[in-house]
């Protein structure tokens, strides 16, 4: 193995299967690992052990891996995409556009947004109608701050109508609402998580197909088109997938920040390649890590505060978004 | 030398602002019997009201209520109120029932939400635009209370609305209520003697107090013969965690003394205790009975955590929640202890009156 990124990605496997096996294994009692398969095959619902590892601990290590993953690979796209190492779901508005949708699925009370297929649709519709809208001004927008500050507004204007509808909603959808918008990882249950997989494999299919023209595009949008590459329709399914990545975690776990934006230059950075193939692979790896890491940080801490999960990639991604704005701008 | 002067100026000033609970002028008060955040003291020419509260263990406000207060020889720190009111903005769902049982529901002109209203006579006098709609005591234009009232009460939580002094200046004052920071059953219901002094009905007022104390001591002594004391979880999840009662607050108070063995009796606080849901899971799924989640159905528990189905409780349909009406047991809940510790006997000791029906409790289905 001379390639040190193949050294890299099976080192970060490793540890992934390392902080993943200290996440499951974190509560009341130790993992053990014949309860934890029979819980998830072998199901007894008289057995409480094998209900918290099915209920509690194991869709919340999965929608870690599976949120980091997908929030990094959105964010790597979005700035492959805009050229801007500052892209990303939750600072191109992206993020705020699935919350918009979010809120006025569940504050507006209509019956089909409460069900999960009603949030999970209002959040990939609002993700990608704002990843349009994006991509809409970036024709006018040269500048890559120019860009951010909109997506920043569009992120302030969306604020806006999430208050007012706020102030007219009964207090429960309010509550539930509030605490959708903290970011979590624990209220997904099992049987969610066979819909959560299937949307998240088709997302990575569809990567598959990007990975050529995303490395084409490295070039510059000109040496990629005299290299036959359609920019208008790869421009529509990069948005597709991002939006569908950032929308489906939004859905499920609130909007969760920093992610997206912080771990696709984590990678470039460890990496130092332009080859997609290895940096999707690279941010989804990252990405899984620091959100386990965010969460064990949660978990330790739990019996002396409780911290929201957005708290946490905050307090770790803010500093790395400010060195990335020292390095590069 | 300076140091000193220093030290000696932080006493007196620290003296000053955390006034004591201890007073001397305790003896001339008459007593409270359960309440601990309201005082009230007979003066010669007014009775004056303290409102304490309970996390600075000072006194916040205190009020001298008379009806003339024209000539009225009070400390600069006492807000002198001309009693009886005429009218009041009642933003605590508790001041609307201490008020209907006064007889005074008639008076309240200004409400923080009418859809959380359950009394008819408000219900009645907004539709007849008698009553305002307050919504955010702190971002209201103070101007748009002219004419409403000029007394306004409101649930205190430690700091004055941020637009007192605005209100204060047009003559609109501000009164906070820590009556839900009462943690006995009887100590809510005692904030009942402020309003009746407000609206001078003092008399009313404290025969109400003495028949629902009478009938709430008579349930504790029934419950005290219970042998039986069936396991209790009460709360539901928020966000990530499990809020429960803590151990010395009202709820678990009143869990006690319907004869229950509620699970989280022995945590600290007067507050809430958070568990995490394996813990919940782990170490109270076979509880018997579930008090409390805040929701009306089992689909609506479900709804909002699907993990729920996991419990005894849950599984054996004994979980209750003051569903009949959530609005009716905002208003009159504190104002009707017996009631509720009525209910919850009920509940936990179903065969002591088989054909008793629940007042403000329902079984969620």
């Amino acid at each position: 193995m001379k390639n040190p990124s193949k050294k890299i990605l099976l080192f970060l496997t490793l540890l992934l299967f390392f902080l993943a096996y200290l996440h499951v294994n974190n509560g009341s009692f130790g993992l053990d690992f014949d309860v934890f398969f029979k819980s998830i095959f072998n199901f007894d619902e008289n057995q409480q052990q094998e209900i918290i590892f099915r209920e509690i601990r194991f869709p919340r290590t999965l929608m870690a891996i599976i949120a980091g993953a997908g929030l990094s690979i959105s964010g790597l796209l979005l700035q492959t995409f805009f050229k801007n190492p500052l892209a990303g779901p939750s600072v191109l508005g992206i993020t705020s556009g699935s919350s918009l949708f979010v809120a006025i699925s569940i504050l507006t009370g209509f019956e089909f947004f409460n069900t999960d297929f009603g949030v999970t649709f209002s959040a990939l519709l609002g993700a990608f109608a704002f990843s349009l809208l994006i991509l809409f001004f970036s024709y006018f927008v040269k500048s890559a701050v120019s860009l951010l500050l909109i997506g920043m507004m569009l992120g302030s204007f969306t604020s806006a109508i999430i208050q007012i509808l706020q102030l007219t909603s009964h207090s429960n959808q309010l509550k539930v609402f509030t605490l959708w918008g903290f970011g979590s990882l624990q209220q997904t249950n099992f049987n969610q998580l066979f819909f959560i997989f299937f949307v998240f494999i088709i997302g990575l299919i569809f990567l598959t197909i990007l990975i050529k023209p995303l490395n084409l595009l490295v070039l510059g949008e000109k040496q990629a088109q005299l290299l036959g590459l359609n920019i208008s329709s790869f421009k529509i399914i990069i948005i597709a997938v991002s939006s569908l990545f950032a929308g489906l975690i939004t859905a499920y776990c609130g909007p969760i920040s920093f992610i997206g934006l912080a771990v696709p230059n984590i990678c470039k950075q460890l990496f130092k390649t332009q080859n997609h193939f290895i940096l999707i692979i690279g941010s989804a790896l990252i990405g899984a890590l620091l959100l386990l890491f965010c969460d064990l940080i949660i978990m330790y801490i739990e019996p002396i505060m409780l911290i929201p999960l957005n708290g946490i990639t905050a307090l770790i991604g803010a500093p790395i978004v400010v060195w990335i704005i020292l390095k590069k701008f | 030398m300076r140091i000193l002067l220093y030290l000696f100026c932080f006493v007196i000033f620290v003296s000053c602002k955390n006034e004591n609970f201890k007073s001397k002028d305790l003896k001339f008060s008459f007593l409270n019997k359960y309440a601990k955040n309201i005082r009230f003291i007979k003066r010669p020419t007014y009775t004056e009201v303290q409102i304490l509260n309970p996390d600075k263990n000072s006194i916040e406000k205190k009020y001298a209520l008379a009806k003339d207060i024209s000539n009225l020889k009070i400390k600069i720190d006492v807000i002198p109120i001309q009693i009886p009111l005429k009218s009041i903005i009642a933003l605590s769902g508790t001041d609307i029932g201490m008020l209907q049982k006064i007889s005074c529901a008639d008076k309240i002109t200004g409400i923080l939400n009418i859809d959380y209203i359950n009394n008819s006579t408000i219900k009645r006098n907004f539709s007849k635009n008698k009553v305002k709609e307050v919504q955010d005591l702190g971002q209201i234009n103070p101007e748009s209370l002219l004419g409403v009232s000029s007394t306004i009460t409101y649930s205190g939580f430690g700091n004055p609305p941020s637009n007192e002094e605005k209100l204060a200046k047009i003559g609109i004052l501000c009164i906070p209520n820590y009556d839900w920071k009462e943690i006995h059953p009887m100590g809510k219901a005692e904030w009942i003697k402020f309003y009746g002094l407000l609206f001078d009905k003092e008399e009313q007022a404290n025969t109400y107090f003495s028949k629902i104390e009478k009938e709430y001591l008579k349930l504790i002594k029934l419950a005290k013969k219970i042998k039986e004391k069936p396991s209790l979880i009460s709360g539901s999840m928020i966000g990530d965690s499990w809020y429960m009662p803590a151990g010395e607050s009202f709820n678990a108070e009143l869990f006690e003394k319907a004869s229950s063995n509620y699970v989280s009796k022995n945590s600290k606080g007067t507050g809430s205790t958070a568990y995490s849901f394996e813990n919940v899971l782990k170490d109270f799924q076979h509880t018997e009975f579930w008090i409390n989640p805040g929701f009306k159905s089992k689909k609506e528990l479900l709804q909002a955590n699907s993990k729920y189905q996991f419990f005894d409780a849950f599984k054996e349909d004994k979980i209750y929640c003051y569903s009949h009406d959530m609005n009716h047991f905002w208003e009159m809940s504190a104002i009707e202890p017996q009631k509720v510790l009525s209910d919850l006997i009920q509940i936990l000791h179903p065969n002591l009156n088989p054909k008793k029906k629940l007042y403000f409790y329902k079984r969620i289905n």
